[in-house]
């Protein structure tokens, strides 16, 4: 019998701890490597639930093998990232887990598309009236 | 042509039982030894197939109430072992396709309707 209460007691004292580690974490109590990766969410984390805090700490596994161009674009999309519903999240994954099977070429093509289309926005001022080309610039008034 | 008729049970116990008395005793005690032998055989022959059919295994099965609580608990354990383990791959799996996702060269509106 005192086998049998020793068993529970250490099953018992293992899903207890289990538990306690899906518990939500306070911000004070990241490592600093993680307080940097998540530093752009530093005013609403303790504010998150804590599923969506364990996900976020676990991508944050491999934020000090990132190249900085990786880090900042890490930092910028987080919070756009974090206000994202979780319905939204799971299209993007299954989005991406479906581009990531694309062909290399094909998608080589489909992110110079993206690029053109990019630097064509950035280049219209925020009247909407694209910018007159150069070679008009210098042409003669008539 | 063959004309011996075929012995009765009876008349071939009776042969037999006077040549057996008529055997000196050293023949006797050999037919004794070799008859032990074959005995021997046939039991040990006996007990492989009794553990074959799981007799043997006996002593694996839970006797009292406090083994099928030992039993029970053991299989509670592992059953949340085995849980936690699926969904913490699953949980590292989502991390790891949201960093990607977050560090990519495409931009994150890409993905997102």
């Amino acid at each position: 019998m005192r086998n049998s209460a020793i068993v529970v007691f250490l099953l018992l004292l293992y899903m207890a701890s289990a538990s306690a580690s899906a518990a939500t974490k306070p911000w004070q109590s990241l490592t600093p490597v993680q307080q940097e990766a998540l530093s752009s969410l530093s005013q609403q984390w303790d504010k998150l639930p804590e599923l969506q805090q364990q996900r976020l700490l676990n991508t944050t596994k491999k934020y000090p093998k990132f190249t900085p161009e990786q880090k900042q674009r890490f930092h910028d999309r987080l919070e756009a990232w974090s206000k994202l519903t979780p319905e939204q999240r799971k299209a993007a994954r299954e989005k991406y887990h479906a581009f990531s099977k694309v062909p290399a070429e094909k998608r080589e093509q489909v992110k110079q598309m993206v690029r053109h289309n990019q630097a064509k926005k950035e280049q219209t001022p925020a009247s909407g009236i694209p910018p007159a080309p150069a070679s008009d610039q210098n042409a003669p008034l008539r | 042509m063959n004309d011996r008729q075929p012995l009765a049970k009876e008349a071939l116990a009776k042969l037999l039982t006077r040549a057996a008395q008529q055997l000196d005793s050293g023949t006797v005690t050999a037919l004794r030894r070799a008859r032990d032998v074959a005995l021997e055989r046939q039991l040990q022959k006996k007990h492989v197939f009794a553990l074959s059919t799981g007799h043997g295994m006996h002593w694996l099965m839970p006797h009292s109430i406090h083994q099928w609580v030992a039993i029970a608990i053991l299989l509670v354990a592992v059953l949340f072992g085995g849980i936690t383990y699926v969904h913490d791959a699953h949980e590292h799996d989502l991390a790891h396709l949201d960093a990607e996702i977050l560090v990519d060269d495409l931009p994150l509106e890409v993905f997102v309707d």
